[in-house]
């Protein structure tokens, strides 16, 4: 029989998603630019035990499978080894901005290993620069142009520059 | 402490809105659909009395209206919610003010995508200032009975107080939720007319007619100190309901007034 297998060795190498160290990056340029009077504050969206936290990763509930009641038996030849696929499961990131009394979340990073991507952004803001919630971004360059609309956007600016105000008033 | 919440319909009422604060004793106000309403002359008209919160312009579909002697912060906007911090009568509370999609535009799941950004928020804010005296007030655009209110990853929201005060949990796929209590079931009235807040007699095979869209629910702290929750149906003298629906002169929704006991404990 013939190998069903691809030619690997001919495989296309896929662009490398960068897209926590690019946002990364704006949240640096940002703390520069208002000389740390406003924040930015990017995160995973954790889990953590307790009682009062128990929907702090508010995406968790999508997967109906994802429960601990799903758990897979793993066979002895696989155990303790790393799941390859943890890495292309989605993590969420919060991108927020914020000072001492005040939040604002502008997007969340849906964020897996390869693209694509996407991103859940704040209705007021994905209505402005017509970017449709979920959209899937396909590169770094991609997400570099979403982020420059989000970031130049009437609704960022004011409140950013509300923000600003506080701050120079304390 | 007395919360009011008013869906104005971009109408312009200030002079609705200023009586009705006035007559009500209104400590904290919230508005929806508010743009048509000159809030300037309504402060003026409120002599001073009151202060406006309007955030930092990430929410402009809530705006707040509070007695000088509240203390308020904005502490979190999102397109359809604030969550405010006040302190009224040496009482602090969380305060979300909401309105959420509504259809046909949106769905059932919009909404509960939208609620479970609010109870995250809601979650970081109470650890945050370990205070737990939560109001959650506004159009849910949705009735009491609906999945957004009810279903354990959305507001988990119980109908009757023994439910939550025997039990503040409910564990849902292995999590924990803390519980909300919505009392809407408390006051809804045939002797007092007291029917819902939005009538809209819909083609559809299953009218509900009356409508309790405009909500207000709280944690376990503050369940037994619901003293009162009402539709206005009158504002001095004018009635806001024709025959039997609402006269959309004004607004389409009423006014929902809220008032919250101190407790034994302060």
């Amino acid at each position: 029989m013939r190998s069903l297998w691809p030619d690997l060795l001919e495989q296309k190498e896929q662009e490398k998603n960068n897209s926590i160290s690019i946002i990364r990056e704006q949240v640096r340029e940002l703390q520069r630019i208002t000389q740390g009077a406003v924040s930015a504050v990017f995160r995973r969206i954790q889990y953590q035990p307790g009682p009062a936290d128990a929907l702090l990763e508010f995406g968790k509930y999508t997967s109906q499978f994802s429960s601990s009641a799903f758990k897979e038996k793993i066979e002895d030849e696989l155990a303790g080894k790393e799941d390859i696929n943890d890495l292309f499961r989605v993590k969420k990131y919060k991108f927020e901005l914020c000072n001492k009394n005040y939040r604002f979340r502008v997007f969340v990073l849906n964020y897996s290993t390869l693209f694509p991507i996407s991103l859940e952004v704040d209705e007021g803001i994905s209505e402005e620069i017509k970017y449709r919630n979920g959209e899937k971004i396909e590169s770094n360059d991609a997400l570099i142009c979403v982020l420059e609309e989000i970031f130049s956007s009437k609704k960022v600016k004011r409140v950013l520059q509300n923000m600003l105000v506080e701050s120079e008033d304390n | 402490m007395r919360i009011f919440f008013w869906n104005l319909k971009n109408n312009s009422n200030a002079e609705w809105v200023v009586k009705t604060i006035q007559e009500n004793d209104v400590d904290v106000a919230l508005f929806a659909e508010y743009h048509g309403t000159d809030f300037k002359t309504v402060l003026t008209d409120l002599k001073g009395d009151y202060t406006r919160h309007d955030g930092k312009g990430g929410c402009d579909k809530i705006t707040l209206l509070c007695r000088r002697s509240v203390e308020t912060k904005v502490k979190v906007e999102s397109t359809r919610y604030t969550l405010y911090t006040c302190i009224v009568n040496d009482v602090s509370y969380n305060i979300v003010g909401l309105h959420l999609q509504s259809n046909p535009r949106s769905d059932s799941n919009d909404r509960k995508n939208e609620i479970r950004k609010i109870v995250y928020d809601i979650c970081v804010q109470e650890k945050k200032d370990k205070n737990r005296k939560t109001v959650v007030i506004g159009d849910f655009n949705c009735n009491p009975f609906s999945e957004e209110i009810i279903q354990k990853d959305a507001f988990n929201a119980v109908l009757f107080r023994r439910l939550i005060e025997k039990n503040e949990y409910v564990t849902y796929q292995g999590t924990r939720i803390r519980k909300f209590y919505n009392p809407i079931l408390l006051f809804l009235s045939e002797e007092e007319n007291i029917y819902g807040s939005f009538y809209y007699p819909s083609s559809n095979s299953a009218p509900l007619y009356w409508n309790s869209f405009d909500q207000v629910l709280v944690r376990k702290e503050l369940a037994n100190r619901i003293e009162s929750m009402n539709y206005i149906k009158e504002i001095s003298g004018r009635k806001l309901i024709k025959d039997i629906a609402i006269d959309g002169r004004i607004s389409d929704h009423l006014p929902l007034l809220v008032s919250i006991g101190k407790g034994k404990m302060e």
